[in-house]
């Protein structure tokens, strides 16, 4: 829709137009902005200009764009400054359509989404020579565009001046053209003012034209506003780029449109941004109100320790937004200095205005802080003003109270700070004090004067050096080679030559060294290697720190001359400077240390050649690998083999395996490059690892089927499988079953087998190759294996019974459990049987009440107690009622007795939740009565305990922790609904252990798992009750808790508690079969757990119900 | 040298109890007596063994070659336990207890020291132990501020001492398992790096609120501790553990993670040398009360290879820890778990080619071996001051309110002399450095 005849515009074939009413303008309103309207421009337009006025909100929408847009509407029509085209369709922002226009105006957009075109656009047309108009909220965009926040120079965030209130607006240009129209008086508003914070607003970044008026009482009191308030700009322009920014935040409430001075702001501005009102848009801080600071100072002169820093806080703002503008930091400063010659001003507020005088004070302070550096009581504060003040006249009052003063912490403050100002003047008094009988004095002295550090100080230093007292001779020589490092180069090395002399102190001799390698950059080996002998450790460890830095091939070659013939503590410093410095002149040393004698060097050398060994020391490494007399020295030299970072590397390792092993230690060496083969994962020496595993060799072998297994992939499956045809060994099966085992998909894999045991006929591969195939567990060689078992050849039906009862799945299950039934031979029953009881567990499609009974039917099928016992110990494994009745029958037959006891033991130790049986009880007691296992009895007595106790406590869970969020407490967490509540996506769930304190047995111990504060935890069950019940759920938490059963939100309570059984009751009711369970957990900080327990309505423990972890 | 009585109390004014804390830095003897031998027990001293002292304490009594023969502190019940602990574990009486620190470093049968101090004293001290001859262990931030910082690496590298910084997240494995990653190009180029940090201020001394001037227990030497930082009376709010809120001891929650999160964002982008061309941010400082460090913060920094690094505390949208950000995808990485934009990132091995960062066999123990080998340690001195440097001028952006530039290579600021005034401080005479 386009209005009042402008030019319609059509691009991409998408038609502008917009949603917004713009009818909700009355005639009337309508009339009153076209008679506010101004009716010529305020400048005369270059040409034609355009505007494309922008009015979406993706964010909220405020009901005066419609009025925005008729104003814009009018002040083209009647002004004729420009013309303008008005969309709220993200498509308008393209380069090419751009071009079309003078300016962009966001009326009252909002919570702008730009993607990374139309960014560009948009940047390129302001920052090319454009202009950017914001009306009100055109700030609240840009929160994912930061460039575009600073060009708008503000950001939304929130208005404490609502839309209905009145309130006080400044100009801080009241002379500026566009401010004109205020004919240079404040005024008052009714509008909704938006708070735009530093540091995007900034008045160092644009010229501020107006702003609230913090001095008017309900600006300032209206409710939210903080300090940080005190600068709120109403209006502003500033340059961006080439092209200019005009924003103002007026334009909530409609009677604006129609209020003649707006109008004409905007006009000002508009043209400002289209281009035709040259107008001056230097930043400048605020005018200083004057009142304002004598209000702040008078307040900050009452302030003492422990009271309200406000009036400094504030101080502060007003100074640092200032920092540039002179005057007003003078009105400051006068301020600032009356005060601290106030003598009712306390101390502690004197403190607060010196500090922040540092930042901008004057020579101007000399005057009032030279009387307070003299007094002891004030010296130190006058200092954090006087010591970051620049100028002369500083150093002249802190150079004659030094002389004056008689006070000698004074004078050392005093010579700290004309240290830290490094004031060259101070040299000559500061030398008179070296000698001073004071040792405090002399100290302080000599360290301001390695502050200075001219040479000048260096003259004044080292005329002390012979008489100095010995308290103060090292700082003093210190403080000397501080000047040398600036002097230059004759008078340092004089110093430096001076000060390595042996009868200096050794810290001082190792600055000294330092300097005199820094001054012998050729030949640095010249200085250094005497050093490295030196008999003094702190001279000694120092020249080592240099060798590190030496970067010269010939200068590091010779200082590691006869290197090798050093002691071993040394050898391991010098290896450890290769290492540190990685200059590869120290590699043939450090290859040659390998052979050492001391097993500290040998491992200082493989440490450095992990830095600078090559190809070249393969062999070497290989070597002291292979005789390594402990563990850590061969780990050592195998990850320096495994991680050598030369390109030549590999190579050099395939070439080394292709020549034959003769000897033991060449064998060994063999095999240490066919292990780093495998860890370097080097497939270009595949075809020599084939080689190698068909090697006659057995350990060489065996180490290559190892490397295979970290090489090989599913490609070379056929070379694999024609190995195993070929060597038919276990070793190279696993090779084979491992290399398969890295495909994602099982099924299909084992086919590269079957097709090779058709073709091949060496029987003993055929058996080889049928194992292997049991091991994989391929579904689809099923049926291959059940034809093979009924093989005529009786060996290869034997093998292929093997193979099948090897299967790691539970599809055979059936065949197993027939081969049990049917079979003559009691070896393969026996064999069939294990397979069947392991295949029977293993069968993740039968929950665990099937695997019970098919287990008690198995039971049944064997006669033997062996086979039987094998029963009893997978029965142990499930807490249930069956499984119990079996093992108590057992204890009846003498030969299985003891299984059976060991099997009740277990079973009840597993009769969690809610099962409470007379039966077990009872068992438990025979045992105790008879049982001829004492530990057992033990046990038992112990489970016979706790059965009680424990009925009705849900002790399975599994849990998926730890959720949190930035800056949020336990008590925000509470409220945010995590993954666990919201099913929007996948969790990991684990299992949750079982409390290990047997005093309390019921605690779901959440922060023994997870550690940290504020946090969230979810845990799960699932409750399956053989009835319909009305239950209680008894809850104990800390902290909060919410509780979901089967979907439905039916706990909260948001305490912060330790855990303590039953601190809530729910009512419940369960349904038959399965009740699932979700609890949020959530941890403020010191304890975090939970506890359940289900009874009934009347208070006892709930039977017929067990809880399950692990399903849906 | 004069008698000092350093049990000065602070009663009433403030101003008539200024204290005279003694001498700076009088080292009776440096020099070392004998060379020990690598299999020989490094001698250890500890200073400071409040609350990270304890634990570093610990972790020397921990290693089989380091005996700690000494302990220093000016709080008389942190300095009796300590001495205590030491001896129950060695039994005997051997450890030796010292008030005042150039007593410890002016022993010549000590090889290291362990500094574990307030902010406002790591410079003074960490100097004067490179002065003496000490290997040093010390706690990060490095330094109270960055001039500092500057005076305390060249004292560390001029006289050839071994510095290991308390940065310990250096010697956890998926920390290193991350910036290993980063280093070897699997997120490709690195445009960007989140580091976020915690905010606000934890009362970790259980002392919040107790801002009341009052007498400070006799056990505890104030203006010792106080030392170069201004005189201001006592309260328990000031002191042990909570020190870090107030600027004049502390950096607040920015400087106390600098030396993890940061330290370790440079360590992945091997930037352990440099710092930021440009920093500007917002910081959000409490107006009242004495703990004035910033609760809320987010600083956006730029280095001269163009990569952008946001440090923030407080925003939800920065996660806590290190996140780089390439070309290729993401890791992140926080004292919790490391994560990555895609499982294939992290899961495919590290090659022979590729750059292995340290194994270290743990912070204290890669200390000790250093000692003795006299290789870098993980975190040495100058790599300390280079991540504390980029708290230090987000203090200076922040308390200013405006964008800094700084040259890494002269740290300098530039065209900013304010700014660059606050890049040291005046120190409490009779203390200088």
């Amino acid at each position: 829709m386009f209005k009042n005849g402008l030019i319609a515009v059509v691009l991409c074939g998408i038609m502008m137009g917009f949603s917004s009413p713009v009818n909700a303008v009355t005639q009337d309103e309508e009339s009153k902005i076209t008679a506010a309207m101004p009716d010529k421009p305020i400048a005369a337009p270059a040409r034609q200009r355009a505007i494309l006025v922008f009015s979406r909100c993706d964010g909220f929408k405020h009901s005066s764009i419609p009025y925005w847009i008729k104003t814009l509407e009018i002040m083209s029509a009647k002004t004729s400054a420009f013309k303008a085209d008005f969309s709220d369709d993200m498509a308008v922002f393209t380069e090419q359509n751009l071009q079309k226009y003078d300016a962009v105006c966001l009326n009252n957009t909002t919570q702008l989404k730009f993607n990374d075109a139309q960014k560009a656009a948009l940047m390129n047309f302001v920052k090319g020579g454009k202009g950017m108009i914001g009306i009100h909220a055109a700030t609240d965009n840009f929160y994912e565009w930061p460039e575009a926040a600073e060009m708008m120079g503000g950001q939304f965030k929130g208005h404490p001046w609502g839309g209905g209130g009145t309130w006080a607006i400044k100009l801080d240009q009241p002379n500026h053209p566009l401010m004109k129209m205020f004919e240079g008086k404040g005024f008052k508003v009714n509008d909704e003012i938006y708070r735009t914070a530093a540091p995007l607003y900034s008045r160092s970044k644009q010229l501020v034209l107006m702003s609230l008026d913090m001095s008017d009482e309900a600006t300032k009191n209206a409710e939210g506003v903080t300090p940080e308030d005190a600068d709120t700009g109403i209006s502003w322009i500033k340059n961006w780029g080439q092209g200019r920014v005009f924003y103002c935040s007026l334009g909530h409430n409609h009677y604006l449109t129609w209020t003649p001075a707006v109008l004409q702001h905007y006009l000002a501005g508009i043209q400002f941004a289209l281009g035709d009102y040259d107008v001056p848009t230097k930043p400048q801080a605020a005018p200083l109100d004057k009142s304002k600071l004598d209000e702040l100072v008078k307040q900050a002169k009452s302030y003492e320790y422990g009271k309200s820093r406000l009036p400094f806080t504030q101080l502060q703002e007003m100074i640092v937004t200032r920092i540039g503008a002179l005057a007003a930091l003078a009105e400051i400063e006068t301020a600032f200095l009356a005060a601290l010659q106030d003598v009712s001003v306390p101390y502690d507020a004197k403190d607060m205005f010196c500090r922040q005088l540092g930042l901008f004070g004057t020579e101007k302070s000399v005057v009032v802080l030279s009387p307070m550096l003299a007094d002891p009581k004030t010296s130190d504060i006058a200092r954090y003003a006087l010591e970051r003040i620049p100028g002369d006249a500083v150093d002249q009052a802190l150079l004659g109270l030094l002389a004056k003063t008689p006070d000698e912490k004074i004078k050392i403050g005093i010579i700290s700070s004309l240290g830290a100002r490094k004031t060259a003047s101070a040299v000559k008094p500061l030398g008179a004090l070296i000698q001073n009988p004071s040792s405090a004095l002399s100290a302080a002295a000599i360290l301001s004067l390695g502050r200075i550090g001219t040479t000048d100080a260096a003259d004044q230093l080292l005329a002390s050096v012979k008489t100095i007292s010995q308290d103060n001779k090292i700082l003093l020589l210190d403080a000397l080679l501080t000047c040398a490092q600036k002097a230059e180069s004759t008078k340092a090395a004089a110093i430096y030559q001076q000060l390595y002399g042996p009868d200096y102190p050794p810290a001082i001799r190792a600055g000294a060294l330092r300097g005199l390698v820094q001054m012998q950059t050729a030949q640095p080996e010249k200085v250094i290697v005497p050093a490295l002998q030196d008999k003094d450790m702190v001279v000694m460890t120092a020249a080592i720190a240099l060798v590190r830095e030496v970067k010269d091939t010939a200068a590091m070659e010779k200082i590691l001359a006869g290197a090798d013939s050093l002691p071993a503590d040394q050898q391991v410093r010098m290896l450890g400077a290769i290492a540190a410095g990685g200059n590869t002149a120290g590699k043939n040393y450090a290859m040659k240390a390998l052979k050492s004698e001391s097993v500290e060097v040998r491992n200082a050398a493989v440490g450095a050649l992990q830095v600078v060994g090559d190809a070249g020391c393969v062999e070497v490494l290989a070597q002291t690998a292979a005789r390594a007399s402990d563990k850590g020295e061969q780990d050592m030299a195998r990850f320096t083999l495994d991680s050598l970072s030369d390109k030549n590397v590999n190579q050099t390792i395939i070439s080394m395996l292709q020549k034959p092993a003769a000897t033991d230690a060449d064998k060994a060496v063999c095999r240490e490059l066919i292990r780093t083969t495998g860890q370097r994962q080097i497939r270009a020496a595949m075809k020599d690892m084939l080689t190698l595993a068909r090697s006659e060799d057995n350990r060489i072998r065996q180490e290559a089927i190892r490397a295979l297994q970290l090489i090989a992939d599913a490609s070379d499956l056929p070379e694999l499988v024609a190995l195993l045809a070929e060597k038919p060994d276990n070793a190279v099966q696993g090779l084979v079953v491992s290399v398969i085992g890295k495909q994602s998909q099982v099924q299909g894999s084992a086919k590269v087998l079957t097709e090779t045991y058709d073709k091949t006929q060496n029987k003993t591969a055929k058996v080889a190759l049928l194992s292997a195939i049991g091991r994989i567990g391929d579904t689809q060689t099923v049926d291959f294996l059940r034809k093979q078992a009924v093989a005529p050849d009786a060996e290869i039906a034997q093998a292929a019974f093997r193979a099948m009862s090897d299967w790691p799945g539970s599809e055979l299950t059936e065949d197993m459990k027939q081969v049990v039934v049917k079979s003559q031979d009691e070896k393969t029953k026996v064999i069939a049987f294990r397979s069947y009881l392991r295949m029977i567990s293993k069968d993740s499609g039968r929950s665990s009440e099937q695997i019970v009974d098919e287990l008690v039917n198995a039971m049944k099928l064997v006669d033997r107690s062996a086979e039987q016992k094998q029963v009893l110990s997978a029965l142990s494994g499930y807490g249930s009622e069956k499984a119990l009745n079996v093992a108590i029958a057992a204890m009846e037959n003498p030969e299985l007795k003891a299984e059976a006891e060991v099997a009740i033991v277990g079973i009840c130790s597993k009769i969690g939740s809610g099962l409470t049986s007379t039966t077990a009880k009872a068992a438990l007691q025979k045992i105790m009565e008879t049982s001829s296992n004492n530990s057992l009895k033990e046990q038992a007595g112990k489970i016979y305990q706790e059965l009680d106790k424990k009925a009705g406590y849900i002790l399975e869970w599994e849990v998926s922790a730890p959720y949190s969020e930035t800056q949020k407490t336990a008590n925000d967490l509470y409220d945010i609904k995590f993954v666990p509540e919201t099913d929007a996506g996948s969790v990991t769930w684990k299992p949750m252990p079982k409390s290990d304190n047997p005093d309390q047995f019921w605690l779901v111990n959440i922060g023994k798992e997870f550690s940290g504060n504020d946090r969230a935890a979810y845990i799960r069950t699932t409750l399956v009750s053989e009835a319909e019940i009305d239950a209680v759920f008894e809850i104990g938490s800390d902290d909060g808790v919410m509780i979901w059963l089967d979907g439905k939100l039916i706990h909260t309570n948001k305490d912060v508690r330790p855990v303590t059984p039953a601190s809530d009751k729910v009512k419940v009711r369960l349904e038959k079969d399965a009740n699932p369970v979700l609890v949020k957990v959530v941890q403020g900080s010191g304890e975090w757990g939970f506890c359940l327990r289900v009874v009934t309505q009347d208070g006892k423990p709930v039977n017929n119900m067990r809880a399950i972890v692990g399903s849906k | 040298m004069k008698k000092i009585n350093r049990r000065t109390l602070i009663k009433g004014s403030v101003a008539a109890a200024a204290g005279f804390a003694g001498l700076p830095f009088i080292f009776k003897s440096v020099a070392r007596a004998s060379s020990p031998s690598p299999s020989n027990r490094i001698t250890v001293g500890c200073i400071g063994i409040g609350w990270q002292g304890g634990g570093n304490l610990d972790s020397f009594l921990n290693e089989h070659d380091a005996q700690v023969v000494a302990v220093c502190d000016v709080d008389a019940n942190h300095l009796r336990d300590a001495k205590r602990k030491v001896d129950s574990i060695y039994g005997n009486q051997d450890c030796k207890a010292y008030s005042d620190f150039r007593e410890l470093l002016g022993r010549p049968d000590i090889d290291a020291v362990c500094l574990s101090l307030p902010d406002h004293w790591h410079g003074l001290i960490g100097v004067a132990a490179a002065k003496a001859g000490k290997d040093i262990f010390g706690e990060k931030p490095l330094t109270h501020n960055l001039r500092e910082g500057r005076l305390l690496c060249d004292a560390v590298k001029y006289y050839g001492r071994i510095w290991q910084t308390g940065s310990w997240q250096r010697s956890v494995s998926h920390f290193r398992q991350a910036c290993e990653l980063v280093r070897n190009g699997r997120i490709g180029k690195i445009h960007t790096v989140e580091v976020g940090l915690p905010a606000g201020h934890a009362d970790f001394g259980g002392t919040r609120g107790q801002e009341t001037a009052c007498p400070s227990p006799p056990e505890l030497d104030y203006d010792f501790w106080l030392g170069p930082a201004p005189l201001s009376p006592y309260c328990p709010a000031r002191v042990h553990k909570n020190w870090r809120w107030v600027l004049d001891y502390g950096g607040g929650q920015l400087m106390d993670w600098v030396g993890h999160h940061v330290d370790i964002a440079h360590w992945g982008l091997d930037m352990d040398h440099t710092g930021p061309v440009e920093i500007e941010g917002k910081g959000e400082y409490p107006y009242e009360g004495l703990w004035n460090t910033a609760t809320r913060y987010r600083l956006n920094a730029v280095y001269e290879n163009g990569i952008q690094m946001i440090i923030a505390g407080g925003y939800d949208e920065i996660q806590d820890g290190t996140k780089w950000i390439g070309s290729d995808g993401w890791v992140h990485v926080n004292r919790q778990r490391m994560v990555t934009s895609s499982e294939t990132i992290k899961n495919e091995p590290l090659g022979a080619g590729d750059i292995h960062l340290l194994n270290s066999p743990g912070h204290t123990r890669n200390f000790l071996d250093c000692v003795k080998s006299r290789r870098q340690t993980l975190t040495p001195c100058e790599t300390a001051h280079r991540s504390a440097t980029v708290g230090h001028l987000g203090q200076i952006a922040m308390l200013l309110e405006r964008k800094i530039k700084f040259n890494p290579a002269t740290e300098q600021i530039l065209d900013d002399p304010v700014a660059e005034k606050m890049l040291g401080r005046t120190m409490r005479s009779p203390w200088l450095l």
